[in-house]
């Protein structure tokens, strides 16, 4: 009897029962993984999105000179192309940054993070709202920040953003005769995000790549831009310096104290001229 | 005889998942530095990319990717099938079985994305946990 206690576990460890307990085992957490997933709350839809929490805009203006120091240009290309047209300029005679793209395109989503980062240091933005990129596309879901519906103040350019469609492509936004014309002439391919820094320096297709930022939310991708060793922080502040650089170019902006922090000044002497 | 055959079978399936294991990770530790794409499907649901190069690639704290730990491991296990130290193997691949649930976690609850490269990786680590308890079983 008791010879036959001591053979029992050995026969057990002898058998298959293991390895199809194991892998029992890993099918039942992967299937609750699954089940966890699908119970969680959809992403929103349509338009009707919160206004931005003033903290998350707060963050992302105001990041600080050691990280645009320590981020330079996050180890990215230079994502853009040297245009030589007429002064691009807004009803007042200032500088003009064009922004076109669409609420459901993931790499504009990506891209605006850096767009904010960088034109706050210019000006001010309000009415920004929280929305995400389409549910059905590459890199789905990405949290971001819409320009449709938001203002932008600022001493130094004006600021022309234009959001074609929304999250689930319906039209939004229009552009005008001469935004479309501007679009036609440096981005033949109607490519999206298309950005226009004073007909000076032009970026289309993908500037900040989405991948940081997937599965993350709206007030951790904020937080993260204090972090200068962040994938984050790193993608987007990196652009974000591509882009300050570049409107640093454009008559009567320098002025701005960011045109004379180090980083900007060396990304600005290698841009094209 | 047949113990021995089995016993070398087995050393050699985890010396090719070692291999294999090692190249795959290897080849997404490079893309994560470089602007290269993965190779991989794209659809709503499998994404290389937006899982290789999400917040979760790295190493917490550090910038370090993931995909280097994956490296070390499977170079590691290479080790482990070249010695007779089998319970010490059960709990290298026990590690890296936890380590897989964990990655998988993110990738389906956090990322709602699958990379397949990611996927084939996780089925060698598997496949390493089972040849290692079938080592222990067959070795005594």
């Amino acid at each position: 009897m008791s010879k036959r206690r001591r053979a029992q576990p050995s026969s057990f460890w002898r058998g298959p029962w293991p390895i199809v307990g194991t892998l029992g085992g890993i099918v039942v957490v992967v299937a609750a993984f699954i089940v966890i997933s699908r119970l969680q709350t959809p992403s929103p839809s349509g338009t009707t999105v919160p206004t931005a929490d003033p903290s998350i805009v707060a963050e992302l203006t105001g990041v600080s000179p050691t990280v645009i120091d320590a981020v330079g240009t996050g180890g990215a290309p230079n994502p853009l192309t040297h245009a030589s047209g007429t002064p691009l300029t807004g009803s007042d005679g200032k500088p003009e940054v064009l922004y076109l793209g669409a609420e459901w395109c993931p790499y504009c989503a990506a891209e605006r993070w850096a767009m904010v980062v960088a034109l706050g240091h210019f000006g001010t933005f309000t009415d920004l709202r929280l929305t995400t990129s389409s549910s059905n596309d590459v890199f789905p879901d990405t949290r971001t920040l819409s320009f449709y519906g938001s203002s932008y103040t600022s001493a130094y350019l004006d600021f022309a953003p234009v959001e074609l469609q929304d999250r689930n492509r319906n039209p939004l936004q229009t552009p005008t005769a001469s935004e479309q014309q501007i679009a036609q002439t440096y981005d033949p391919n109607s490519s999206i995000p298309f950005i226009d820094i004073g007909n000076a320096y032009t970026m289309t297709g993908q500037g900040v790549p989405p991948g940081p930022l997937q599965g993350l939310s709206w007030q951790q991708i904020a937080a993260a831009l204090s972090n200068a060793s962040s994938p984050v922080t790193r993608a987007i502040v990196g652009n974000a310096n591509y882009l300050t650089a570049a409107i640093c170019t454009l008559p009567g902006t320098n002025g701005a104290p960011i045109c004379s922090d180090p980083a900007i000044k060396q990304i600005a002497s290698q841009l094209p001229h | 005889m047949g113990s021995h055959g089995n016993r070398g079978w087995q050393r050699a399936a985890l010396l090719v998942i070692s291999i294999a294991g090692t190249l795959i990770a290897v080849y997404l530790t490079v893309t994560h530095f470089s602007f290269v794409p993965l190779v991989c499907t794209v659809s709503s649901v499998v994404n290389c990319a937006s899982v290789t190069h999400s917040a979760y690639s790295v190493i917490p704290g550090t910038s370090i990717p993931i995909s280097v730990l994956g490296v070390l491991w499977f170079v590691g296990l290479g080790g482990f099938a070249l010695t007779s130290q089998r319970w010490l193997q059960l709990l290298w691949a026990a590690i890296g079985l936890a380590v897989v649930l964990y990655l998988v976690f993110v990738e389906i609850v956090l990322l709602h994305q699958i990379c397949e490269w990611c996927t084939v990786v996780h089925g060698l680590v598997v496949a390493t946990f089972v040849v290692t308890v079938r080592r222990l079983q067959t070795g005594e």
